[in-house]
């Protein structure tokens, strides 16, 4: 027994409870085959034994008989009735049956059809629950006994399984060993009245012993499972079982049932149950596989297993063996001493297929996280070191495989897995097969997508022809070509089998060859016999078989469009006629073919270009006249129209105007006008003509046009009416004159304005009376004059009407339009145009060929008329206002004399000396001040903080310095050399005169003066007071050469703590304020840093150049 | 561009063929240090390449597994006081033996990745032009401890049992580790290389 099968189980621990045993085994009862004796024509086997007893040994058929009891079993049935052998029968008695036979039978035939279906693994269900066996139970301890006599043939058995303590105490029971052979001859049938008594006997032993045997009867089970060996096959995650049965000593073959067990972690903990039948021969080694779904390496497994019996060949009942011990399957063992593990390795599992993943780690306080490409994911814990991840439908993400890692926290360590995940296998789509010669079949279909990957091969496909019983590995993936044998199959039934590693999928297709045909591509497509109309095509196609008949389609195309189509049924060579051609055109022809019995598709086409010849165009010229006198002499320009393609069914070469005077007979004067012209010009006298004119191609000239012109202009005097233009164009009527007009025609030129106006005409059959005439040259502001004409029978044609009319009044200025004949030209100045007016421009480009496109107008709106007037005048007003003020700037003085002369000096008076000399000798004129102080910055400084007196380095902190209040600066006498520093104050009454006078005085400063004095400060006195002795504190702190500088006090009253707030009015000096003077030093002495003038930036930098002076 | 550069690589890998005066200690010091540079230069787009290409966690932003080693490649780190007592032969032996084990690991990583990644020619051929490179480093280290007169150790296999049953995840990692230490080795001859260029000037 050399073939290992292999079952995948879904693992649950219901499968405990749905997979139980068999236990109602119900086989028809066929006389046993190995028995090595021919069976009885009336298939009594017992008695043809007994018959044929010298013919077989005896010894084998004893033997077996003891070893066997379902043998027994089968023979009294068969022997009992058959033979009339009396007797009990306690088969027959019910309660000897543990089960109902008619559901034992009922359900042995259900899970007869089961195994069928489901290969040899049968399974119990609900319906069929196992037999309640107690573990020590001895299925062939209670067995059937076998009863026998010497010399007699027939043997009659007796099972029995008496339940409770019913049974009488019985004698030691008959130990029938399994295998043992009997030393009997085979029986005969002539003792069956001993035997009787034998048997009765005997069964009342039997039943006495049933409790007996139950418990004693230790005899060893042939058929266990032995030498259960469990490997694991880590690569595809399957416990690997093989095992074998012994003593199949009479049996060249016996079906068995064998029961698994798995468990996980612990024996006590089954995961899984399941049967496994097979037939077993002699000596024979099992193997059986499972597929665990948790990676083996997670988890110590455990298996045993049991086995009964399962062959038509052993009369029921049958009993399970023991169980086997159980054996152990352990990866962990032989895995490293990392301290993580993650299994399963580079799986390849199918898109959408679940997966489980386990990690086990070595230490259990580890915290251990795991990631599916960035995902952390959650398992479950199986036990303190492993835990599961079941992956459901895993998605494709790329060929490379899925990355799945844990890491432990804390820790440096990493391990991950790969998971392949292959696409999923997709069944062939649109599978067909066609031939185009009945030699090959080509198969083609969509192998859909491609699920190969790296390093994995992709989908491999396979033919198989089921009639022919024929199979080929295909070469595309698309396709697949097959050789037609003979032409005797005319079916074929084909199946395709698409295949990866991870399954198949396959698709059939049954059908006829002839109705597979697929013409190959027609070839030598020709035509013949072109001329303006007809044109004869002509065209192979390959044979298809000796009778067949294609059926091809002939297709003309004329500029792309299908404008014939024809069938022609051919074998090998196809012709046709096209008719209904267009002279002078282009056509294609195009032919396919296919199987004109079954049709399945049409070939590939061939097509090929032709034109037809030239035929004489078909229709007359569109001709029309003008008619003018040149130098006295009627002068007619004819005009015509180009015949379209259509008509002109060729190359028109030049076009023929002949001349026939109508007045006198004269000869035809015939003109040739070259195929590029559209008109010619005729001199002609006063009489009149009828002038014909055709077109001309190398197939012949076109039908005349035909038109009659007199020297008389005719009644030129029509009065002219007004016409309206519409958005369509000028809707222009006509009332009929003579009512013998063959028709009308309407006359306009498109560029009235230019020379020459482009004439155009249209010509309208003779019951119009009205038409719209259009035109892509018609524009807005333009005049048109419609000239309609009467066409008499002579042909002549008579003004009837005049019209005139634009087709849409640019408002009353629409007049001008300005040619501009140089291209160069960028610039164009429009002239006497209204102001205060809006003007609409535009500017298009125009050809020999016409104007361009008209684009939106450009709005301009003139200017004021007045606006340049007021500029004349204001500007030279201000130009004279400036120059007299210049002019008084520069004669201030002039000014000043005659304006606002000087007050007289009171010294200076003649008064004064006529006073003095006469009246009072010791009059004077009070001196204004004898001296003026210096200026005074009044600074506040606020309580508790001090503004520093600084030296010459030294710069005053910003922070606390505050603007001042107000700010006098008078000029200290640089002159002035006195002993001991000196100060001088401003003046607030005086200042002004003091400045005049420059005689400030500087006084000395004692330190007898007192600080803080109360009082008003506002005089000069009182304020040097109140200053002395911040002065002579900050004196202490500068050098004692620069006594004889000049100083400057600063004022400010705690009003104006707040620089941003400074107040309006000068502040007023506060009781109880602080002030301290402000030192100004020579300028040669030292320069203050520019950080203090940008500290100081609120007294300004003129300010302090004052104080140095 | 693969020819050209395959052609560079050869030019750096073949001793000079001119038949003329025989390079000077200090002309091999810089065409080996210009070797580095270059390789230095190429060294985070080949991590890069690397890393891409392997998947979560290693194409992750900011991916780095410095617990990851291999016992078969020498380490590159050294203590600044080690490294600079080292002598010419030393130093150059280590540079020498380093990348030996590099030129035979980066094939390794080669071949595992044509399994891993068969679709993915830049990466393919970035392996290749870095082992070549190591290569290249190897042979111009020999030929400057020739030219200095250094005993020249044989080549050995230093890859020893290569664990050839090593699943994709682990393949991934031992590249991983590889290229990282390919550029830790690469760096540390630029320095040492730097070194010898100033002790030998041309």
């Amino acid at each position: 027994m050399s073939f290992a099968q292999t079952f995948s189980f879904g693992e649950s621990r219901d499968s405990v409870s749905r997979f139980g045993t068999t236990s109602c085994p119900a086989r028809p009862h066929r006389p046993p085959r190995s028995l090595g004796c021919p069976l009885g024509p009336a298939g009594w086997p017992a008695g043809a034994a007994a018959r044929t007893g010298a013919r077989c040994p005896a010894g084998r058929v004893f033997g077996f008989h003891f070893s066997f009891p379902g043998l027994a079993h089968f023979l009294s049935h068969r022997t009992a009735p058959g033979r009339g052998v009396q007797g009990p029968h306690l088969s027959r008695v019910p309660p000897a049956f543990p089960v109902d036979p008619k559901e034992a039978n009922s359900c042995g035939s259900r899970r007869a059809k089961r195994a069928q279906r489901d290969g040899k693994l049968q399974k119990s269900s609900a319906l069929c629950p196992p037999p309640r066996l107690s573990r020590n139970s001895r299925p062939w301890a209670r067995a059937p006994q076998l009863i026998h006599s010497p010399g007699a043939g027939p043997a009659l058995h007796v099972h029995t399984r008496v339940r409770g303590g019913l049974a009488p105490a019985a004698a030691a029971p008959p130990k029938s060993r399994p295998g043992s052979r009997s030393p009997l001859p085979a029986g005969k049938p002539e003792p069956m009245a001993l035997f009787a008594v034998f048997q009765t006997s005997f069964l009342l032993a039997l039943l006495s012993l049933r409790a007996y045997q139950s418990e004693v009867l230790v005899e060893p089970l042939p058929l266990t499972p032995e030498s259960l060996n469990v490997s694991i096959d880590s690569a595809h995650q399957y416990l690997n079982l093989q095992w074998s049965v012994h003593s199949l000593a009479y049996y060249q073959e016996l079906k068995m049932l064998f029961q698994i067990q798995i468990s996980r972690m612990k024996t006590s903990n089954v995961i899984w149950v399941g049967n496994y039948s097979t037939v077993v021969k002699r000596d024979p080694v099992l193997h059986w596989s499972w597929k665990s779904e948790l990676p083996l390496e997670c988890a110590t497994h455990f298996v045993r297993m049991r086995s009964r019996v399962d062959d038509a060949k052993i009369p029921e009942p049958r009993f399970w063996s023991n169980w086997s011990s159980w054996k152990e399957a352990d990866a962990q063992k032989s895995l490293g001493r990392d301290p993580l593990f993650l299994f399963p390795k580079d799986k390849l599992v199918e898109e959408g297929s679940n997966v489980t993943i386990c990690y086990m780690s070595r230490n259990q306080q580890d915290n251990i996280s795991c990631y599916l490409e960035g995902q952390q994911i959650h398992g479950e814990q199986l036990d303190s070191n492993v835990s599961a991840f079941k992956l459901n439908k895993v998605s494709f993400i790329r060929k490379t495989g899925t990355n799945i890692f844990c890491k432990v926290d804390q820790k440096d360590v990493i391990k991950g897995i790969v998971l392949f995940v292959s696409k999923v296998l997709e069944e062939p789509k649109d599978f067909s097969c066609e031939t185009q010669d009945f030699k090959t079949l080509t198969c083609t279909w969509d192998p859909g997508t491609d699920t190969s990957l790296p390093k994995r091969s992709s989908q491999s496909y396979t033919l198989f022809e089921s009639f022919s019983g024929k199979k080929i590995l295909c070469e595309h993936k698309n396709s697949c070509n097959w050789q037609v044998d003979s032409d005797s199959q005319e079916m074929y039934n084909f199946t395709l089998v698409a295949e990866n590693a991870l399954g198949n999928r396959s698709v059939s297709v049954l059908f006829s060859l002839t109705h597979r045909v697929h013409p190959k591509t027609p070839y030598n497509l020709f035509l013949k016999n072109v001329s303006g109309t007809k044109a004869t095509v002509t065209w192979k196609v390959h044979p298809i078989g000796n009778y067949s008949t294609l059926l091809c389609q002939l297709d003309l195309l004329g500029e792309g469009n299908v404008i014939q189509q024809h069938n022609v049924s051919i074998k090998e060579n196809g012709e046709y006629l096209l008719s209904e051609l267009e002279p002078d055109t282009e056509y294609m022809a195009r032919v396919r073919c296919a199987d004109a019995n079954h049709f399945w598709k049409w070939s590939g086409s061939i097509s090929q270009k032709f034109i037809t010849a030239e035929a004489a165009p078909s229709e007359a010229l569109d001709v029309w006249r003008n008619v003018k006198s040149v130098s006295g002499r009627p002068t007619v320009t004819l005009f015509w129209k180009p015949l379209s393609k259509l008509h002109a069914n060729g190359k028109i070469l030049s076009y023929n105007v002949t001349v026939e005077n109508l007045d006198r007979l004269s000869g035809l004067e015939v003109h040739s006008v070259p195929a590029t012209a559209n008109g010619t010009e005729l001199t002609l006298d006063q009489d009149s003509y009828q002038i014909h004119v055709t077109a001309l191609n190398s197939a012949g000239p076109s039908p005349a046009s035909v038109i009659v012109v007199s020297g008389d202009p005719g009644n030129e005097e029509v009065e002219e009416e007004r016409v309206n233009g519409t958005e369509d164009g000028f809707s222009v009527s006509w009332k009929p004159q003579s009512g013998k007009a063959i028709g009308y025609v309407v006359e306009w030129c498109d560029h009235p304005q230019d020379l020459p106006c482009d004439l155009q005409w249209k010509n309208l059959s003779s019951n119009t009376t009205s038409t719209v005439i259009s035109s892509g040259a018609f524009r807005p502001g333009v005049r048109y004059n419609f000239r309609i004409y009467e066409i008499s029978t002579e042909r002549m044609a008579y003004l009837l009407e005049k019209k005139a009319g634009y087709l849409k009044e640019l408002d009353k200025s629409a007049c001008c339009q300005h040619r501009i004949d140089n291209p160069e030209q960028k610039t164009f100045v429009m002239e006497n145009l209204q102001p205060e007016s809006v003007y609409e421009f535009l500017v298009t480009p125009y050809t020999s060929a016409g104007s361009g496109p008209l684009d939106a107008f450009t709005k301009v709106t003139t200017p004021d008329e007045y606006s340049h007037i007021l500029i004349r005048i204001i500007l030279p007003m201000i130009v004279c206002v400036l120059l007299i003020m210049i002019t008084c700037y520069l004669k201030s003085q002039w000014m000043k004399e005659k304006c606002y002369p000087d007050i007289p000096d009171p010294y200076k008076s003649n008064v004064l000396s006529l006073i003095k000399s006469k009246e009072n000798p010791h009059l004077t004129i009070m001196n204004v001040s004898d001296c003026v102080p210096d200026a005074i910055e009044v600074i506040h400084k606020p309580e508790g903080s001090k503004i520093q007196f600084l030296g010459a380095s030294k710069s005053l902190t910003e922070t606390e310095f505050t603007k001042p209040a107000y700010l006098y600066l008078l000029p200290a006498e640089k002159n002035y050399s006195g002993p001991g520093p000196c100060i001088c104050f401003e003046n607030l009454t005086y200042n002004e005169a003091a400045a005049d006078s420059g005689s400030c005085g500087h006084f000395p400063v004692t330190p007898e003066a007192l600080p803080g004095q109360p009082g008003p400060l506002t005089s000069p006195e009182n304020l040097l007071k109140a200053l002395e002795k911040n002065y002579m504190n900050s004196l202490g702190e500068t050098a004692a050469g620069e006594a004889s500088l000049n100083y400057v006090s600063q004022l400010a009253s705690q009003m104006s703590g707040d620089k941003d707030s400074l107040p309006a009015n000068p502040p007023e000096p506060v009781l109880c304020s602080e002030y301290k003077m402000q030192m100004a030093i020579p300028l040669g002495l030292a320069s203050p840093p520019p950080a203090e003038n940008s500290g100081l930036s609120s007294t300004t930098p003129l300010d302090q150049s004052e104080h140095y002076r | 561009f693969l020819l050209p550069a395959i052609l560079c690589l050869l030019t750096l890998l073949l001793p000079p063929l001119s038949r003329g005066a025989p390079m000077s200690p200090a002309e091999r010091i810089t065409q080996a240090y210009n070797l580095a540079l270059s390789m230095q230069e190429n060294m985070s787009t080949l991590l890069q390449t690397y890393l891409q290409a392997q998947g979560s966690p290693f194409s992750d932003p900011g991916f780095s597994a410095p617990e990851l080693q291999l016992s078969s490649l020498p380490p590159a780190d050294i203590s600044f006081k080690t490294w600079n007592a080292l002598d010419d032969g030393e130093r150059l032996s280590r540079v020498q033996g380093a990348f030996l084990a590099l030129t035979q690991h980066l094939q390794l990583v080669g071949d595992d990745q044509r399994d891993l990644n068969p679709d993915n020619p830049i990466l393919l051929a970035q392996l290749r032009d870095a082992r070549l490179r190591a290569q290249g480093m190897l042979g111009n280290v020999a030929a400057i401890m020739t030219a200095l007169g250094l005993p020249n150790p044989r080549a050995e296999d230093t890859l020893g049992l290569v664990p050839f049953g090593a699943s994709a995840f682990e393949r991934k990692c031992r590249g991983y580790i590889v290229i990282r230490e390919y550029g830790h080795w690469t760096d540390r001859a630029v320095r040492d290389l730097a070194l010898f260029k100033a002790k030998y000037p041309s």
